[in-house]
């Protein structure tokens, strides 16, 4: 974005209202639930004003006790980073095969793989939650993270292929000439130089697998299995009437979600925008 | 007996597997891995969910039951299943608009601002984080019909002609939980329009400004037509991905009330695991992906025709 | 196919599991020494828990609470995948605990009823329902209590105008009236989540159709369109379009945030459970000033009863490797002491046994006890086949928000019957 800066310093001043207003519609949700989390009942039923009166931390105590917030965080972690490694993983191989080596029938396979992206999951959920109890994983953080690397697949392999595909031949040719083989190819050359398609790829499969819902909801059943979305959507109807403690819950599960994009934003940013850009 | 001519087929196959297993290792050897879990998580369910769609299977029978195409007649005339249909069209659509579009303005305005860009982005991109169903809940809360924040502001500005019951009114819930869904999805969209804004020639701006053109009209002149390819990418992005909105109807309206805001996800995921017509949910889905693929070939087709012309 | 499907499973599968964290993959092994039971965490569930281990000192048992929702799939998985608990404890009736049967999921207990004298030790009408659900004539479950649906009423909002509960349809409306006049909600009322709304339908349905008419619907092949349980649908769409009931915002509201409201002393009247006093009194709400009556029957000449159904009951998975253990457990909920500390510990069920001299019961389950003495009608959510009751939730959700008419809303529910019908 330099070169447009360097264009233009006065701001439109309509430009920047209308800026700050959707800003404002992105953040005011936010903090209204965090001010609500540290009022009590009577409070959020009976009183106009954004910021509590008095400030409650009972809410967070009966949220904690309830909701096992702690083991949800530590599911999520374990389900997202499973989910990436192991997507990152088999999609970047994949990837490379298709785009840098003479492999027969590769086209055809190509497209089975493409088709696999449009294929929306509605279509498979049925067979796929009665396919992963047959394999004993439903209540099991693997079922869930096999069945995120299957569903992914097609994507990240598309991904990782546009990454590789702009890579230079001219430097494996280098090295097969100075008698390279091709796995030291791969991993030696290839696989550095394409560490921005990785990142792209690892924030992609991060995003989706700590916001899933879909499939979470069939198989995780257990308050020690389920992850963040799943042990809020639980919460919230065993403690419908409980409007304090719910907000506190929603406080809690925002969080680390929010102090992961803020810690990790600049990989964030630019994994999307190169995956985005390759896609 | 006399002896064969030709080597028995077996052997033949087998020579020319080893053959292109000889020529292809290395390729072999690296996608396997995927097609493993390509094959095991999406072909053979795919496979299932046809062999399903063809049965009136409850979950629990021990055998299956054919029926034929029963499933497929019975949900292509129920209105229920088409509504859903209709239902995710609107749902696209507002998906779009409040999703792409907000998105696309929000990066116009960003790549136009001079200070505090980064605050912007920042937190812009915030709702994209959440989960869709975290999204659901806080958005239930919003829309909460006497403590909700929307209804409580419209109060106190004098408005409250204007609350509304929003989640239970069966013609407002889809429109209201599709919003709760947008809120989520315009930062993604934001950070992928401006790195597509950020590649463009910087030069055709410098040239722009010496001709003395005003913001809008760079902005129209250039920035938009730029975006060409960008765009297609995010409405392909945006197809799929707004086929995810179980998550925010079922945190929100578990489809309801009544079949108001009932997604053909949640059609899907109701008939199969709570009325146990699974038969009839693996036809939906499928129902569903053949529209779905084939929307999304003739897009990218047309796509590509109206690129080649701009 | 299976085995194949296995094997690759475990390929994938073995490797990973070995290289994670043990509270990965605690959840899915499964102890065979120790029983594992499920279900839900009532106030006396630790009591009766830790009793029971204290007696069994060689069976060591882990008990896991959550429900586990028959209509979320989550019971059928949990029993199909070889890794669920021994015995649970799941939501009664002929739609879920009759399905499980049916399919095989869980045993039947009718020599456990016979070795026990279970039989003789519950009520004469638990045991009749729990054998006419299909499979006819077979036993598999023990029921924990019965659920009991009636109106609870803000005792000081009918005495300040001047009103008593009603003992017809016309003096309902007319106290309905009244209290809106006042400035009161008449009814309350939480159905987003269904239960609640299934409840009050359920007992206008009662009273504008009569039980003979509902067991025949439920149990044979009655009409749902029949007139009078058209008339019922009538009469929810009337209190919705006089508002004594808000329908948008009943729709929008878990049923649980309606009772928040009644316990705070919004509305005038409420449909519930005989648990709800209790409950309310356990947040500290003054239950003195709530009442109940039951909803005036329109039929000429019957009486004007509760609706009612088995609540919860307890299963025994059919894969179980630990059946004496299980029906260990069996044999200590059907005893008098579980009733007994049950009823000590917050209890808030009717119950579905026999009462045993020298056990009380808490005031509202008593009052739910001797209304359902002189009969119940049934609560239909429950009853109806798993098809039947997706149809007559949205029955009810589509009347209070004007969605369906009466006409509609009850044919919507008959199709889904003749299909579980056909099914069958």
């Amino acid at each position: 974005m330099r070169p447009l800066r360097q264009l233009r310093h006065e701001t439109n001043p309509l430009i920047f209202v209308t800026l700050t207003v959707i800003t404002a519609i992105s953040l005011i949700p936010f903090l209204w639930v965090i001010a609500n989390a540290f009022k009590d009942n009577t409070e959020i039923f009976g009183s106009a004003s954004l910021l509590p009166e008095e400030w409650h931390l009972r809410n967070f105590g009966a949220a904690w006790m309830d909701g096992q917030f702690g083991v949800y965080f530590l599911n999520t972690v374990i389900v997202a980073v499973a989910t990436t490694v192991i997507s990152v993983a088999i999609a970047a191989p994949a990837g490379y095969a298709f785009a840098k080596t003479q492999l027969r029938h590769a086209s055809a396979l190509f497209y089975l793989y493409l088709f696999g992206i449009t294929l929306p999951i509605e279509s498979i959920i049925v067979p796929l939650f009665y396919q992963i109890k047959d394999m004993g994983l439903v209540n099991n953080l693997w079922g869930l993270i096999l069945a995120l690397v299957g569903t992914g697949v097609p994507f990240g392999v598309y991904l990782m292929r546009s990454f590789f595909r702009d890579l230079p031949d001219a430097l494996a040719e280098a090295a097969r000439i100075d008698g390279a083989t091709e796995w030291g190819i791969f991993f030696r050359i290839m696989m550095p130089l394409a560490t921005p398609g990785l990142l792209a790829l690892a924030v992609f499969s991060f995003l989706s697998a700590w916001n899933e819902f879909f499939l979470s909801i069939l198989l995780l059943l257990n308050n020690d299995t389920r992850t963040i979305p799943i042990g809020l959507v639980q919460f919230r109807q065993q403690n419908m009437s409980d409007y304090g403690a719910l907000f506190a819950a929603i406080t809690l599960a925002i969080i680390p979600s929010l102090l992961i994009y803020i810690v990790l934003q600049r990989q964030f940013i630019s994994g999307l925008a190169a995956g985005a850009t390759k896609g | 007996m006399d002896a064969p001519l030709h080597p028995p087929v077996a052997f033949r196959r087998t020579r020319s597997l080893g053959r292109l297993w000889q020529a292809n290792r290395v390729p072999i050897v690296l996608l396997s891995p995927s097609l493993l879990f390509y094959v095991v998580f999406v072909l053979m369910p795919l496979g299932r969910a046809f062999q399903l769609s063809l049965t009136d299977w409850d979950g629990i029978a021990a055998n299956l039951n054919y029926v034929r195409a029963e499933n497929y007649s019975h949900i292509w005339t129920d209105s229920r299943f088409l509504t859903s249909l209709w239902r995710n069209v609107i749902w696209w659509v507002m998906h779009v608009v409040l999703g792409v579009g907000g998105g696309l303005l929000l990066a116009i305005l960003i790549s136009e601002v001079g200070r505090g860009r980064f605050v912007f982005r920042t937190v812009a991109f915030f709702p994209h984080v959440l989960s869709l169903a975290v999204v659901g809940v806080i958005w239930g809360q919003l829309y909460h019909p006497s403590i909700g924040l929307i209804n409580t502001t419209l109060e106190r500005a004098g408005l409250s002609g204007m609350a509304r019951v929003w989640l239970g009114d069966p013609s407002l819930a889809l429109y209201s939980v599709g919003i709760a869904s947008g809120w989520q999805a315009y930062g993604f969209y934001m950070v992928i329009f401006l790195a597509g804004i950020q590649s463009i020639d910087p030069q055709l701006y410098e040239a722009a400004r010496v001709d003395g053109a005003s913001a809008w009209r760079r902005i129209w002149d250039i920035t938009i037509p730029s975006l060409h390819n960008t765009m297609t990418v995010v409405l392909t992005l945006a197809f799929i991905s707004a086929m995810k909105g179980f998550g925010t109807v079922w945190a929100m309206t578990q489809g309801g009330p009544g079949y108001a805001s009932e997604l053909v996800a949640v059609y899907v995921w109701r008939t199969a695991f709570q009325t146990g017509a699974i038969g009839r949910a693996a036809a939906a889905g499928l129902s569903l992906a053949l529209i779905v693929i084939a929307f999304s070939f003739i897009f990218n087709r047309w796509r590509d025709k109206v690129g080649q012309y701009t | 196919m299976v085995s194949r499907r296995k094997f690759v499973a475990g390929t994938l599968a073995t490797p990973l599991l070995a290289s994670v964290a043990p509270s990965v993959s605690s959840a899915a092994q499964g102890d065979q020494e120790t029983l594992r039971v499920a279900g839900i965490d009532y106030d006396y569930t630790p009591t009766v828990v830790e009793v029971f281990q204290e007696n069994n000192p060689d069976n060591p048992m882990d008990f896991a609470p959550g429900t586990l929702s028959f209509e979320d799939g989550q019971i059928q998985a949990a029993l199909q995948s070889g890794e669920g608990p021994d015995v649970v404890n799941v939501n009664s009736g002929p739609g879920r605990v009759g399905e499980l049967a049916k399919g095989g999921l869980i045993l039947r207990l009718d020599s456990f009823y016979e070795r026990t004298g279970a039989y003789e030790l519950y009520i004469p009408s638990v045991i009749e329902q729990i054998q006419n659900q299909p499979p006819e004539g077979e036993v598999s479950e023990v029921v924990e209590g019965l659920d009991v649906f009636q109106f609870y009423y803000h005792i000081d909002a009918f005495e300040e105008n001047g009103l008593e509960p009603p003992e017809t349809w016309e003096e309902f409306l007319e106290v309905c009236q009244t209290l809106q006049d006042a400035g009161v909600q008449p009814i309350l009322l939480g159905a987003r989540d269904n239960f609640q709304g299934g409840w009050l339908f359920g007992n206008i349905v009662q009273s504008s159709a009569g039980r003979d008419l509902m067991t025949q619907v439920i149990y044979s092949d009655g009409d749902f369109t029949h007139p009078d349980i058209l008339r019922g649908a009538e009469m929810l769409k009337h209190l919705v379009d006089e508002n004594y009931i808000n329908g948008l915002e009943a729709a929008a509201l878990e049923g649980e945030q309606a009772q928040a409201a009644f316990a705070q002393g919004q509305g005038g009247m409420t449909v519930q459970q005989q648990s709800f006093p209790i409950n309310l009194a356990n947040d500290g709400v003054d239950t003195s000033n709530i009442g109940s009556f039951v909803m005036p029957s329109r039929m000429e000449g019957e009486p004007s009863v509760p609706t009612a159904g088995l609540a919860h009951s307890w299963v025994i998975n059919a894969s179980t490797e630990n059946l004496e253990a299980a029906e260990a457990w069996l044999e200590w909920v059907i005893s008098d002491e579980y009733l007994r500390l049950a009823y000590e510990n917050g209890g808030g069920l009717v119950p579905a046994r026999i009462v045993p001299d020298g056990i009380t019961l808490p005031p509202s389950v008593q009052d739910a006890a001797d209304k359902v003495e002189s009969g119940a009608g049934y609560n239909p959510s429950v009853y109806l086949p798993g098809r039947g009751t997706q149809a007559w939730y949205a029955a009810m959700q589509n009347l209070i928000t004007g969605q369906a008419s009466p006409e509609e809303a009850v044919a919507g529910v008959q199709e889904a019957l003749e299909e579980a019908r056909a099914a069958n």
